[in-house]
């Protein structure tokens, strides 16, 4: 997201810095380009006006003889400067200066009109392979039809150089445009990524920070104020939360003691009728599960709000398991069951191995309690890419496929723990909340069309 | 031997201090940090039982001022709150122990009585109680002079049980010992252990065994 902004902040950026140096510099030369035709015809304007005050002086019918005598000596002063032709009325020539070279001024009809008015004039002496770029004037002056042409090739050129330059400029104004553009991108986003890593810091144990919003009110620390605003309500939230699973324990926990140790107390005289230590001693089961549902809630809450603090360590996870399985081996033989750990690859993995074995706990004294006698309870341990997933499955009824999503809710009954102890409803929840604090995922998997269960977690392998 | 009971909930501090007199502690119960203070500077005292949630201020504070004053008392904190989170930072600041609420009778007890002897246990290579010894740095094991193979996990629950050798400890002493688990692991593990414990440590013709069961709460050695 970041980089496609700045790309697209510095493309921007560079496109328009390139056209404007190439636009101001070509209309530039236009500009100027304009100017030079004027000021020619300025000088073209004044010259006409000195040769008209020259002809005046000649008498009429004029030959060309006495047009000669009258401006000769005035083209030649001038002749680095203006082409002079001088026609009779009725169109036939009296005189060409002499750096015409025997060719006539083109007329505005029939020369070769090029831009910006300029005519182009072919004198084969001339070194511009193209003619002579000139300005011509036509003058009706007396009887006389003059032309006074001046030549525009240095403006010519000096205009080709600029425009030559502006086309020239656009990659070298485009690379560095990018280069200013790539700086202040880096510049205008800052903020944006410190407002990114203050962000991506804030998490469940660190809600206490915020982003430092700068003095200016530009829409930055608008964007910044809004967010820490957003996280002053998580903050606010995830403190209820927190407060809650406190203020519940205490007002719960502390009562549910004493009904404890009275109830222990009264258990503990010998006088005591054996009908009402029955049902004391079902009382105190009551209270015992009871305190589970409770202690559970809370870490279901807990783990929700992310305010459930992990100790994670980097342990071998095949080490790990090793020493459960000597722990389910145990367990499962106790209850009439097999456990086989079929599976077990190494890998580094970051984890609580206090919660997660709280976990593996939990699945499998579910998959002890729903095997048939003499049932294979299976575990893998698999380290597929980057993630490390355990498969614990049993030979039981299984779960219907419906019901397979709603038994990680709270106080689900499915399963209906059939025979033993009921349960809590709770435990595939807490497990869930545990794997998904660790960034991990818990589902359950019906085996079909073999009979049972199957529970499989994915964690992380750097968590 | 003297315990000083913080405990705001008059009716648990008093069942607590009662329980306790009756194992002939002398006991003190006081419900708020002041008067904790109070207390404590005009007596000494072994043993503090320190609940977290108190009404003028967080137990975390006493305790605190314990250690920074140098204080000798042991001290188990009751707490309510229970999460591992306050269990660490509990015994960071120096609680000898952590029982969450609610807690048996049984449990507080034998947690107290933990506490009292464990000054006394010193760092021994060789656990030796009622003809069962162990060699920490052999790991070997050895019952009325037979040799007997244990498991990792079986040898820990005997080397927990020698070191607290003669008096009960409890489930919850030994899952947050040996499995460090601070939550009812729902299984009978432990009992199982112990019978395989019981089954290896059996001499020859002798049916009783060196592991009692102290029912409803725990184990002892001897």
């Amino acid at each position: 997201m970041r980089t496609t902004l700045s790309i697209r902040l510095i493309g921007f950026y560079a496109t328009v810095a390139t056209l404007t140096v190439f636009l101001t510099l070509w209309i530039g030369s236009s500009l100027i380009w304009s100017q030079m035709i004027e000021t020619a015809d300025l000088i073209l304007q004044n010259e006409s006006e000195e040769v008209a005050l020259l002809l005046s002086d000649v008498d009429q019918p004029a030959s060309a003889e006495a047009v000669r005598f009258a401006v000769e000596d005035h083209t030649q002063l001038d002749a680095s400067v203006f082409y002079f032709q001088i026609d009779s009325e009725a169109g036939a020539p009296l005189f060409r200066s002499e750096n015409l070279g025997g060719d006539s001024l083109p007329d505005s009809e029939d020369g070769e009109r090029s831009y910006d008015g300029v005519l182009r004039f072919r004198l084969s002496a001339q070194k511009t392979p193209g003619g002579m770029p000139v300005r011509v004037g036509q003058y009706e002056i007396g009887p006389f039809h003059c032309r006074l042409g001046t030549s525009l090739d240095t403006q010519l050129d000096a205009r080709n150089q600029v425009r030559k330059l502006a086309l020239a400029s656009i990659p070298a104004v485009f690379a560095l445009s990018l280069l200013v553009g790539f700086a202040l991108s880096r510049v205008m986003l800052e903020p944006l990524r410190a407002i990114q890593k203050t962000a991506q810091r804030i998490s469940g144990s660190n809600l206490r920070e915020r982003i430092d919003i700068p003095g200016s009110s530009d829409e930055i620390s608008r964007l910044a104020g809004l967010l820490n605003d957003t996280f002053d309500r998580l903050e606010k939230a995830f403190e209820q939360v927190r407060q809650f699973a406190g203020d519940c324990s205490h007002e719960l926990k502390t009562p549910l003691t004493v009904i404890r140790l009275q109830t222990e107390k009264v258990l503990a005289s010998e006088a005591l009728p054996p009908e009402e230590r029955l049902a004391l001693e079902e009382a105190l089961g009551e209270l015992g599960r009871l305190e589970m549902v409770i202690q559970r809630l809370l870490v279901l809450a807990q783990a929700e709000a992310e305010a459930l603090p992990l100790a994670c360590r980097k342990l071998s996870t095949a080490e790990y398991l090793r020493q459960f399985s000597e722990d389910a081996e145990i367990l499962a033989d106790e209850g009439g069951k097999r456990f086989r750990l079929l599976e077990n690859d190494d890998a580094q993995a970051s984890f609580d191995p206090s919660w997660l074995r709280q976990v593996l706990f939990n699945l499998l004294s579910n998959a002890i309690k729903y095997s048939p006698p003499g049932g294979e309870i299976r575990l893998r341990s698999k380290v597929i890419g980057d993630t490390w997933r355990v498969e614990i499955e049993d030979e039981g009824k299984g779960v219907a496929e419906e019901d397979l999503e709603s038994m990680f809710e709270r106080f689900n009954k499915v399963g209906g723990g059939k025979g033993g102890q009921p349960g809590t409803g709770l435990g595939l929840a807490v497990c869930r909340g545990i794997v998904e604090l660790h960034g991990g995922s818990i589902r359950a998997v019906a085996r079909t069309p073999e009979q049972g269960f199957r529970v499989a977690w994915s964690l992380p392998l750097a968590a | 031997m003297k315990i000083l009971i913080i405990e705001d909930n008059r009716k648990l501090g008093q069942f607590v201090r009662k329980g306790l007199e009756e194992q002939a502690y002398a006991a003190l119960l006081v419900e708020s940090l002041a008067a904790a203070r109070e207390a404590y500077h005009a007596d000494e005292f072994d043993v503090v039982i320190l609940d977290l949630s108190l009404p003028d201020g967080d137990g975390l504070e006493f305790l605190k001022e314990l250690r920074t004053g140098d204080s000798a008392a042991s001290v188990i904190i009751l707490s309510a709150r229970g999460n591992v989170e306050d269990r660490i930072s509990g015994l960071n600041l120096g609680a000898d122990d952590y029982l969450s609420k609610p807690f048996s009778f049984a449990e507080l007890l034998a947690r107290v009585r933990s506490l009292t002897r464990r000054h006394e246990r010193n760092r021994k290579s060789v656990l030796d109680h009622g003809g069962v010894r162990m060699d920490l740095v052999t790991r070997e094991v050895t019952c009325g002079g037979t040799k007997i193979e244990l498991t990792q996990r079986e040898y820990a629950l005997l080397e927990y049980l020698l070191q607290n050798a003669g008096r009960v400890v409890t489930r919850t002493q030994i899952s947050e010992a040996i499995w460090d688990c601070h939550f009812d692991m729902e299984t009978n593990l432990i009992d199982v252990y112990i019978r395989k414990l019981r089954a290896k440590l059996k001499s020859d013709g002798d049916e009783s065994s060196p592991i009692r069961t102290a029912r409803g709460v725990g184990y002892s050695l001897g």
